[in-house]
This record gives C-alpha cells, structure tokens and sequence, in this order.
C-alpha cells in the first residue's frame, strides 16, 4: 500500500475551491458509471435473450418430429377405425342375408328388403341389378341408376363386396353406403345414417386428440388447414375452427419449415411449423416463461456489477475528497506529459497510486463475483426448469398410464360387447339355418365321426345321439369359414349338448370340453348347464404363446329323427310351429348347445396396443433430447421401455439408474447420474405397477452458460477496469489543485477507532487498532473517519442492503406472496442430498437468513441492554455470545446435513467427542462456570472499579470466558474468569483521599492545627474534586524525622489519586506560606583530617604485588566466589 | 431578410408539391373480387375479411395506381361483368379468364396467372378416365366456356361424335354428353356430390377448394386459363394497370405472391 506523502505550502489555501471542485469530477464519474454499467446490461441481456430464444427454437423443432410422428400414428388409427367400422356393417349385413336364407332372386321384394334393413340395423336399403334397377327398397330415395352409384353395380363383376362411400348432403347428414352381392345378379345397398359415426371417429382421431397430448409445461400444438385456413385445432381462446388469418396468423406463416414468433390471446410464443397432410402444424412454446428466469439473471448480474462499478468510483471520490480536505497531495504516476505555457512540465493525465492499490482487490472481487454469479445463476436457471420439467414429464407420463388402463379397461369391455354381438348373430343364423352346416354327409371328406365311448358293461356312453344314430362332427366347414372370414374372427365352433364339437371351422373336430376346473373351456359348461347364457372370457395366452379371446353363447338346435331313423335338423321357425301346432312332421327335441368363436389376434392387437406402454410413451414429449424409461419392480429392476432397443431387459443399474431411484412409497425421485459418460437429470416415479422415468441430458443445459459465462466475465472486466481507471486518473487541472491546496483542515484529530501501523519483531509492518477499541462499538461521527473507514462503512451498508433484500425475497416467496421459480424449486424440488447446486443454494439462503435473523437479534439485544443498567447489559453480553456461538454449530451441522452427512450419527458422536474435550477443557468449563457465576451473583459488574492482585482498572466486559480490565493507561489486562480471586470492587459512590504530611518536631503542633482550621474551607473551594472536607485526623505517626498528621477528603473514586496529589500540592503551599517546615533526614559528613602512611618498602611492595597474582592463579575457578557467580 | 425570403420560397414549393400530389391521393379504388376461392378470393364470414392472391393484387394496385382507399366488392362469375358495366366496380380481379370474347368487351391486364381446366369426379362413379365421361352428365359453371372445351377435347379423342359448334348450348347438347350449368362453385359442387353430375368441370385452383377423400381429378388438363385484371374499355386505368402488371411479373412481385398463397 502506498504511504501518504505530506507536503505544505505557504500558498493561501483555496477554501472556496473545495466544493466546487467536487462536482465535475463527481458529474464525469457518474457519466462513466451509467455508462458502463448500462452497454454491459445490454450486452448481456441480449446475449442472453437470444441464447434462451435459440434453445426454444431447437426445442420445438425436436418437438415437432415427435408431433409429426403422432400425427401419423392417428392417421393410421383413423384407418384403422374406419376399416373396423366397415367390417363389421358388411359382415353384419352379410349374417343378416345368411338369416333370411339366402336368397334365391325371385324372392327378394320390398318386405324381405325392409327385414333384412331392420335386422342389419340400416336406416334405408334397396336390391338393385346391374343397371340400376331397383326390385326391393325400403326409405331408400336413391336413383342407382346414377354414375354416382356405379361403385355398388360394379360388384357384379366378380367383387362380392362393395367399396363402401359417403354421400353428405347439403345440410350436414353424411349418409354411408354399403354394397353386398347376395344373390347371383343382385346386390343388397344398405344406407346407414353416417353423420354420428363419423363425429365419433373424429372426435378420436382428430387433430384435437392428436394434439391435445402433445403439450409440455408451457407448449402447445395448433394446427392450420391449408385449403381454408381455418384453426382446425388451437386449445388457446379455443379458437378452433375459427378463420386463421383472422386471428393471429398470416399468410407468411403458413409455409413448411416456418419459424417465428406468433401472438395468440395477447401472449407470444416462439413456434416451429411443418407442413403435414394439407395443413400446417405449429409447436408453440411461450415466449416469456424464461424471459421471467432470463430477467431475473441479468437484473441481479447487472446490480451487483453496478454495485461494484459504484463501490470503485465512492472509494476513488472519498479518498480524493478527503486529500483536498487535507490538503494532501497523493503519490502519483503522470502517464501524459504536456508543456504548458511558461514551459514547465504538466502532467495530462495521473494515476493515483495509493488509490489505485486500495480499489484494486475491489475491482477484482467484483470481476469475480459477478462472472461466478452469472455462472451460478445461469446453472441455477437451467437445472431447476428442467428438473421442474422432468418432474412433470414424469407425472403426466404416470397420469396418462393410469389414464389409458381405465380406457383399456373400458374399451375390453365395449368390445367384448360387439364380439358378442357377432357371436349371437352366427348363432341366429344357424339357429335359423340349420342346414348352412348340419345334415351331415358322412361321404364328405370333413365329416368325422365322434368316437364312441363305452362304459364298464361294454354299453356306449358317448357318441351317440338321442336316436340312436352316430354323431358327427365337421371339419374345416366351408360355411363356417366363410363366416368366420368376414366376420374377421379366428375360429367358430359349435358344440352340442354333451360339450363335443359339432362343427368347426378348423381342424380340432374331436374335441371336448374340458372337465378340469382349471382348463379353458371349463367355464362353458355352465351354459350347458343352464347356468348363464353366455360366457365372455378375458383374452388369454396359450402354450404356443398365441393371444386368444374365447366367447360363447347359447346355441339351441332341433333335432328329429328323418324318416329313415336318421338324424334331422330343423330350424328354430319349425319348431315355433310345432309350439303352435303347426308342425306336421315328426316331433322335434329341442337341445341346448354353445356357439363359440374366438377373436382375430390382430384385432386384439389393435385394440390394446394404444393401451399399452410403449404406446403411451412414445407418445410423451421431454424436453429436448431426453427420453423416457420404464422399468418393472423386480429386484433387478428389468427395463420395459426405454428409446434404445438395447436396453430392454437390462437391469436399470447397467443402464445408469441407481437403486435411490426407486422409491416403492410413490415418491418422485430426482437426481443427476452419468450414463455412458454423459451426464443426465433423471426422475422415477413408481405407477400402477410400473417405475416410470424421464431423463434430460445435462450438456444441452450447460451449452449456452458457459458461452454467457465468458461475456459477463469479459463485459465485467471491461466496466470495472474502465470505473478502476476513472476512480484512479485525474487530469492536469486537479493536479494543480491538489498542489496548490492547502486543505481545509490541516489535521484532524486521530479518532480512536483508526488503524495505525505497527512494526512486527519481524520486520513487517501491519495496521492494528488499539485493544481498548476493538470491543467497543463507539461511534466515529462521519466526519471524522478516514477514507478507508467511510467506504468500509457504505460497504457494509451495501451489502447488508444487498442481504436483506435477498431475506426479504425468500421470506415473501415462502409465504407465497410472490413466485420466484429458483427459490420455490431449491425449498421445495425434491433434489437428493449431496454437493450439487441444490444443497449449497439452499445452505446458502438459510444461512444468510439465519445471520440476518442473528444479527438483528443481537443489534436489538444491545439496544435494549444498553440503557437498563450494568447487569441488564452484562447479561445481554452473554446472551449474544450464545446466539454467535449457536448460530456458528447450527451452521456447520446444517451444511453437513446438506452435503448428505448422517448429521444425526455426527450429532451422536459429538456427545462422546464432547467427553473427551470435557476432560481436557476443564479450566475451560471452569472458566465459564466463573463468568456465570460472576454474573447471577454480582460480585461485579462491566463499568465497576476493582482492583485484583497489583492491576486496578475499570470492568471493560464480562465475558463467557475471561473478563478484561483496562487501567488509567489504557492498558487492558485479561483474566481468566477461574484466576479473578480475591477481588477488591472499590467501586463506591465515594473514597478517602488521604494523605500523611511530616512537622518539624519543633514546630508547634497546635499552631499547624490552627492554620489548618482556617485554609481548609479554602484548600476545599480551590478542589472541586472534593466532595467532604478536607479534614484532619490528627497525628498518624511519630516518625524518626517527622511527626506525621493525617488529612482526609472524600471524593469520588476515580478522582481519588488525582486528589492525593492536588493536597499534598496545597498543603506544601499553606506551610510555605505560614513557614511551617517539612522535616526531612540530614546527612553529616566527617572527614579524616591527618592521613598516616603506611611504613612499607618498595620490595614490600614487590612481594604484595607478587602475592596478589600468584593468589589470583590458584584457583581460577574459585574466583567465582561471591559477586561472580558464572 | 435573406432568412425569410427562403423559408417562403420553401413554402411555396412545398405547397405546389403538395397539390401536385393531392389530386391523386384521394379516391377509392373499387375492385371486384371472389369470396368462394380459396387462395385467390375468400371471405371470412365471421369476419368480414377477405384474404388470396387476388386481394393482394388489388392492395398494390391501389398503391401503385395512388388511390387512398381500397373497397373489394364481392361479385361472382355471373354478376362480375354486371357490376362492371354498371359502374358499381372499377375493375375486376375475380378469377376472371380472358377469352376471346371478353376480351373484345373488355380491356384485360397483362394475365396475372395460368391455370388449367379439370375435371373433379367421384370415386364412387369409378370414372377414371376420359372415356368414361361418354353418357355422363358434366357440371359447369355459368359464364364459362367450359362445355365447349369439354366438348371439343371429347370429340377429338373420338369420346363423343363430331358436332357443329356454331349452334352449341350447353344444356341443349345432346351429342354423347350433357351438361348441367350453374350459377355458383358450391351449387355446383353438391350436385357432383348428390350425383345429380357425374362430373365436374371447373379451373383447376377452384376444384383444389372442393376435393375431399371421395373425389379424384382426371388427369386431363383441358385448356389454359388466363387470368386477368378486367376493366372498361374506355377506362383510363387499363394502361396504367397493364404497365404495373408487367412490371411486377419481370421484377418478380406476382411470382412472389403466387409463392406466398401456394398456387
């Protein structure tokens, strides 16, 4: 650090001067502030912006591929549907032809047409001919014989059935035509009234269903129609099939690989747009859900810089303000030199070195600070909205599964229904048309007999019918499999009233029912037995692993026996008659047996493939690239689903998930792990039976921060290096001013609280300040403090402005007043324990609140003490240090706990730890136990006078540990609270001054006394110390020199020492005054007045002399006798 | 004083500009437009905006031609030239094809778009090709000469027998083929639909507006169709119009429009 040079010159000091000379300089570094910190701003909020615009841009385009892929998958169901449908109107149709006996052409008219519609459920029919003619109709208003109709004729050119097609008339009713040829030049039209149906299949195919699903947390998917430009789906302001131009859309949109900004109900969003189908679809995401996020980062990248820019030019304004006040000059560079006038060197432009070495560990914290809090915040931003977006990927995935069982569940149901039906229609068919397939001929190659079964007594059992005759089943039945083949079912099987099979349409000819309970066809018994009279089963796998639906229903069929003991077949009509008495043949037994089918696999296929997960799946979006996984609740953890067909069947720790993250509670688990090297956001939640979870990749998140990262960090260079260099330049005209200053005040008086430097028995130099003050939160007027100790002072202003406006947005959104997305996550987000970004912001947030909280706790304390007096205060003293030192061991533990430490063994652990320092902190413990003792008890008090041992001083604090004294001098000795024993607390309102002063023995005794009498009240007015007296106490001592009396006088304690000497300066002036001596010893001096000399010879001396040294080389050592102890 | 005789002079100028300009910044332009053709000319009901190619057209003509206002005018094939000869619009830009005939009535642009003569059909007549259109009954819309065309394209592919074309009425043809008329492209349409026609024949970007899943387009293209923009032949706009016209399919504008409507 630089030394402050002083100079003086005898230059008249420029008063006037100092004020105005602050303003331009004070002008120019606001301009270069605003400046700054105002092209950084913009800098970063529009690197900022467009980095966010471009991440949505890619976003909806990987969107979009999923969008477009639903699309075709609805398409495809569309037809699907579509092609369901109409199988099953022809087949119904066809069943009901086959039901009214196959018709020969003669017989076909207007009522066997009205049958057959009423039957096959059609709203009109009619029998045409190949020109159009029409011989049968019903309701049916239609001229065939129009082109428009040829697709129904043109059947009869080897197609037995008709392509089917719509008609929809001019107010809105679609009517939908189907064409059979039933008889050989005649085809059955039957017209269904297709307006319903066709609302149906749109309204599960259509766009809205399509689209609906495909919408994330703040996405959505509209759709356009490229012949009318109308909405045909846009959910927002339901502004579906509304006109598109109207309402928000231009032309220029609508154009394959669109992308742009749209505003639709006063809200932007950015979209992505493709052509599909002759229409065009957007993925929309809303423009401003990470403009909140994005504005949030800069607002706060900007103030701190701001902060800093300002921190940097207060301290380069204080100081140079402070140096015209004292008329110093600073020590300075000049980096541009000019000649002035009268030829002298000037310097242009300076560079205030102590300045400048002051602010610059400033400016570079503040570099670093604001690059690390626009790369934490950036971190932050990103993590918490994909985590929050992964959180929600994984709940609509688990409500969408949940959702689609029940749809599955339901949809079983209905088909179960439509399956049935079609069974109970071939049953009528047959019931009707018994001929169709019985009246066996054993000379048919399918025919087989059934084998005969005997019992003990060798009688048959089985195989025989009522008549006696053999009984016969048929295989591959050509009618059957001609049912069964446009009907769309797998088999049909017929089986009589002893549970054989009748007939079939493959090959199984001899098989029974099964009599095991746990076997399939167990369950079909129960309609022989009259018990039910249908059976719908669930669909089921069999041994070769293929999926079967098997349904039954009541078949009753009539026999007689023919003329020829044969077995007859008759239909159900004949045996209405016989009920009726109409019948004349031979008597018909009526049986019960079952009509069986067993649907198509593809048909099933079909229906509970949308339920199923992998459909579900594919159709769920995550943000970006990430994808979906789903595992089962084996041990393992098996994959069931995930994007790579590799992983499928591996256990989920191969593929990177941890066993954490399969919570069995329901939980969502969130988490970071690294798969195959790359870094992902992982959720998992447990659904109906299946983990279900949704990964992010963490590059992606990371891609632009690092890029923002380096502008702040070069923008906040620039601003700050620029604000450095303003602070730390001054040009040629303050320099004059600086030299020609003398200051307005040419000293200021050292304030207790300053620093000063002091030399190390090192050699090195450091500023300390005076013990007395470094407990002591005595207040320096501001005038008064050094440069430094002002722009300490806003520092710390600033920054505790800048941490309780941090307290207060954390306490108003965890109250729910305001939202702010980082502090709901970091509170609330279900992140795991461990040293992520997650725990240390929230360590960070609680701990700023705590040292808030604590330190307006204390602040409030202090005051509160300060004013109730010493034991008030002396307590409050203590309770403060129990807070600091609290607040301190939470702190520690909560990071800890945070960081993912078992704080609770910690905890444990510290008790048995703090045993073991019991033992050796046991003056420690002594120590405090003193202080509280020292404290309830009040042997003394922080402000009493006491005096311990030698040291007499004034009670400076009380603490838990040692207490400090400090003395007249200022010095401060510290004891240890156990060491302060024998204690004299002279703290009174008042003491005895006393002094001894000596009389002559001579001296008259009642003289003195007199004197005394009269210039005490005197001695008393010229002491205004005295509080009583002074008086006198008579004659303390007959001393060997003196006689010695005593005078008293009350004052204050502290006054006390002062006071003895101010008497003893009295009483020598009144006894100077009335000539009373103060004895003192005399010495008296006698002199020899003869010296003698000594009678020695000069070889007497010679022999002394000699004597002395040998004396000396006896015994060196013992030399050392007394006085010389080496 | 020197400072004042200029600022006057300025005035001047400025004031003699002016009127310059203002006698031509006033007005409407009243142009004639569809309201059933997609891309060309649609009316929102809702509303009550007009969007296509056409409109577009009309705007710049506007623009160029230094009219304030523009007022579309919604006319159809068979009150267009009406409205024209009325005076109740200054121009059309209605999808209007430049026969010879209207042309020796009427002062057309340079033609703004090509188009061809279709024919839409149903699937469900299983018409697949020209051939099969013998016996039929074929829609056309009024005004047009559509029948004509027809006839004379099946007659050249020997579909129907020769016929006299001076005494041609389309819906007194009897030759192989008869034609229906009418009056509006959704009249015209349900009568294909109903199968009242077997056939309908149109402009090619008018079908577009009408396919569905049941229709198909014959793949014969009859003849070329010329749009352009008709006004009176005495009208002072026509050249001025021919002019721009021109300009702006060199200069790329109207392929530039075309691009942008997707036609």
């Amino acid at each position: 650090m630089g030394d402050l040079t002083v100079e003086k010159r005898e230059k008249t000091p420029q008063k006037g001067a100092a004020r105005s000379e602050f303003l331009p300089r004070a002008i120019a570094t606001v301009l270069v502030a605003v400046l700054v910190v105002g092209i950084f701003t913009a800098a970063v909020a529009t690197l900022t912006v467009r980095s966010s615009t471009a991440n949505l841009y890619e976003t909806n385009r990987i969107r979009m591929n999923q969008v477009i892929r639903a699309l075709e998958d609805g398409g495809v169901g569309r037809s699907n549907l579509m092609t369901e449908y109409d199988q099953m109107y022809q087949a119904k149709l066809r069943n009901t032809v086959y039901y009214l006996g196959g018709v020969n052409a003669e017989v076909i008219d207007d009522a066997f047409v009205r049958s057959v519609a009423e039957f096959a459920g059609a709203e009109s029919a009619a029998v045409i001919d190949e020109a159009g003619n029409t011989y049968g109709s019903w309701k049916c208003m239609y001229d065939f014989t129009r082109n428009r109709f040829n697709v129904l004729r043109g059947i009869q050119s080897g197609r037995a059935v008709a392509e089917p097609f719509n008609i929809t008339s001019p107010n809105g009713a679609t009517k939908r035509f189907y064409g059979i040829q039933i008889a050989p030049g005649r085809t059955l039209v039957a017209v269904y009234d297709w307006t319903q149906t066709k609302a149906n299949i749109e309204a599960m195919t259509s766009w809205a269903s399509s689209l609906r699903n495909m919408v994330a947390n703040d996405t959505v998917c509209i759709a356009v129609s490229l012949s009318d430009y109308t909405f045909l789906y846009n959910p927002i302001g339901d502004l579906t099939g509304h006109g598109a131009l109207q309402n928000g859309m231009e032309i220029e949109y609508l154009r394959d690989g669109f992308e742009g900004e749209l505003t639709f109900g006063g809200q932007r969003y950015v979209a992505v747009g493709r052509e599909w189908n002759g229409a065009m679809v957007y993925v929309l995401t809303r423009a401003d859900t990470n403009m909140g996020d994005d504005a949030l980062m800069i607002a706060l990248v900007c103030a701190v810089l701001a902060v800093f820019v300002a921190l940097v030019a207060i301290y380069g304004g204080i100081t140079h303000v402070d140096n015209l006040r004292m008329g110093r000059v600073p020590s300075y560079l000049t980096l541009l030199w000019k000649k002035d006038r009268d030829g002298a060197r000037r310097g242009v432009l300076n560079f205030n070195r102590s300045t400048a070495g002051k602010v610059l560990p400033i400016a570079l914290i503040g570099v670093v600070v604001v690059t690390g809090l626009a790369f934490y915040l950036r971190s932050l931003n990103a993590l918490s909205s994909i985590a929050t977006e992964a959180n929600w990927t994984t709940d609509e995935l688990s409500s969408m599964l949940e959702q689609n069982n029940q749809d599955a569940a339901s949809m079983n149901e209905e088909y179960k229904d439509i399956f049935l039906n079609e069974c109970i229609q071939l049953k009528d068919i047959l019931e009707e048309h018994p001929e169709y397939v019985f009246n066996y001929d054993p000379e048919q190659p399918n025919v087989h007999q059934q084998p005969l079964t005997y019992n003990d007594a060798g009688q048959v059992t089985a195989g025989l019918d009522l008549y006696g005759n053999l009984c016969w089943s048929v295989s591959d039945h050509p009618f059957l499999q001609e049912l069964a083949e446009y009907n769309t079912i797998h088999k049909i099987s017929v089986f009589d009233e002893y549970g054989r099979i009748m007939a079939t349409n493959d090959g199984g000819w001899s098989f029974t029912l099964s009599n095991d309970p746990q076997g399939q066809s167990y369950e079909f018994w129960e309609i022989l037995a009259d018990h039910r009279d249908t059976v719908t089963q669930d669909m089921s796998i069999d041994d070769e692993g293929n999926e079967n639906q098997y349904l039954g229903v009541a078949f009753y069929y009539y026999t007689v026996q023919g003329p020829d003991g044969a077995t007859g077949y008759v239909s159900k009509a004949d045996y209405q008659r016989q009920i009726d008495g109409a019948w004349d043949g031979p008597p018909i037994t009526k049986h019960r047996g079952i009509m069986q089918i067993s649907i198509v696999p593809e048909r099933l296929r079909n229906i509970t493939d949308t339920a199923s997960l992998s459909y579900v799946a594919d159709h769920t979006t995550v943000h970006g690239t990430g994808y979906v996984c789903i595992f089962d609740t084996s041990e393992d953890h098996l994959c069931v689903y995930s994007h790579s067909a590799t992983h499928l069947g591996m256990p989920a720790a191969d593929i990177g998930y941890s066993p954490d993250a399969f919570d069995p509670s329901g939980e969502t688990y969130s988490g970071i792990a690294t798969v195959l090297g790359d870094r992902y956001f992982q959720t998992m939640k447990l659904t109906d039976g299946y983990y279900v979870g949704a990964a992010v990749p963490m590059d992606t998140v990371y891609a632009t921060r690092d890029r923002i990262a380096l502008i702040v960090f070069l923008g906040s260079v620039l601003s700050i290096a620029a604000m450095f260099l303003c602070a730390c330049c001054f040009s040629a005209a303050t320099e004059k001013r600086y030299l020609d200053n003398e200051g307005t005040e040419t000293g200021r008086t050292r304030n207790e609280q300053e620093p000063f430097t002091l030399t190390m028995p090192s050699g090195k130099s450091r500023r300390v300040r005076s013990a007395a003050v470094r407990w002591d939160a005595e207040y320096v007027p501001w005038h008064a403090k050094t440069p430094d100790q002002k722009f300490g002072a806003i520092a710390k202003v600033v920054f505790h402005g800048i941490a309780g406006f941090l307290f207060l947005a954390i306490v108003l959104c965890r109250l729910g007043l305001i939202s702010v997305d980082v502090i709901n996550y970091v509170y609330e987000g279900v992140w795991s324990r461990g040293l992520n970004i997650f725990a240390l912001t929230n360590g960070v947030f609680t701990l700023i609140i705590l040292f808030e909280v604590a330190g307006l706790l204390e602040k409030a304390i202090k005051v509160v003490t300060s004013n109730a007096g010493s034991r008030t205060e002396t307590l409050g003293h203590l309770f403060c240090s129990v807070i600091r030192y609290g607040v301190a061991i939470f702190s520690v533990f909560y990071i800890l706990y945070l960081c993912g430490l078992d704080t609770q063994s910690l905890i444990a652990s510290a008790g048995i730890f703090s045993l073991v320092i019991g033992f050796g902190a046991q003056s420690l413990i002594q120590d405090i136990l003193a202080g509280i003792f020292i404290v309830f008890e009040g042997e003394f008090r922080v402000g009493d006078i006491v005096t311990v041992g030698d040291f007499r001083g004034n009670v400076l604090e009380i603490g838990l540990r040692t207490t400090k004294i400090e003395d007249i001098t200022k010095n401060i000795k510290v004891f240890n609270n156990s060491n302060l024993s024998g204690i004299i607390n002279m703290t009174k309102e008042a003491s005895y001054a006393s002094i001894d002063v000596g009389i002559e023995y001579g001296e008259s005794l009642e003289r003195v006394e007199k004197v005394l009498e009269e210039e005490f009240p005197a001695m008393r007015r010229r002491l205004p110390a005295i509080l009583d007296g002074p008086f006198y106490r008579g004659v303390s001592a007959l001393n060997s020199s003196s006689v010695d009396i005593k005078i008293l006088a009350l004052c204050k304690e502290g006054d006390r020492v002062q006071l003895c000497r101010d008497m003893n300066r009295e009483i020598l002036l009144i006894f100077k005054k009335h000539n009373i001596g103060i004895p003192f010893p005399q010495v008296t001096v006698s002199y020899l007045q003869d010296p003698q000399p000594d009678r020695l010879s000069d070889r007497d001396r010679k022999e002394v002399r000699e004597f002395v040294e040998k004396q000396k080389e006896i015994a060196p050592e013992r030399g050392a006798a007394d006085g010389e102890r080496g | 004083m020197k400072k004042r005789i200029f600022v006057l002079a300025l005035g001047c100028a400025a004031a003699l500009l002016l009127s310059a300009c203002g006698s031509a910044l006033s007005g409407t332009l009243r142009v004639g437009v569809k309201t059933d053709v997609a891309n060309f000319g649609l009316l929102d009901e809702e509303s009550g905006q007009f969007s296509g190619m056409e409109i577009d057209l009309a705007e710049l003509l506007r623009r160029e031609l230094g009219y304030r206002n523009l007022e579309l005018v919604a006319v159809t094939s068979s009150n267009r030239e009406e409205k024209l000869v009325d005076g109740e619009i200054d121009m059309m830009i209605a999808t209007v094809t430049m026969t010879e005939e209207r042309r020796a009535a009427y002062s057309f642009s340079a033609p703004y778009y090509t188009d061809h003569v279709k024919i839409m059909v149903e699937k469900s007549s299983l018409i697949d090709e020209i051939g099969d259109l013998r016996g039929c009954t074929v829609g056309v819309m009024q005004e047009t000469n559509h029948a004509l065309t027809l006839a004379r394209y099946l007659a050249a592919r020997r579909v129907i027998p020769d016929f006299d074309e001076a005494a041609f009425v389309p819906t007194a043809f009897q030759g192989g083929v008869t034609f229906r008329e009418y009056g509006s492209y959704l009249s015209a349409s349900r009568a294909l639909e109903s199968g009242e026609v077997d056939a309908f024949i149109a402009d090619g970007s008018i079908l577009s507006g009408f396919s569905d899943e049941g229709r198909v387009l014959l793949p014969d293209q009859l003849s070329v169709q010329e749009y352009g923009v008709g006004m009176l032949k005495d009208s002072g706009l026509a050249a001025r119009v021919d002019r721009a016209i021109d300009g702006w399919l060199e200069d790329g504008t109207i392929a530039a429009l075309c691009e942008k409507w997707g036609i």
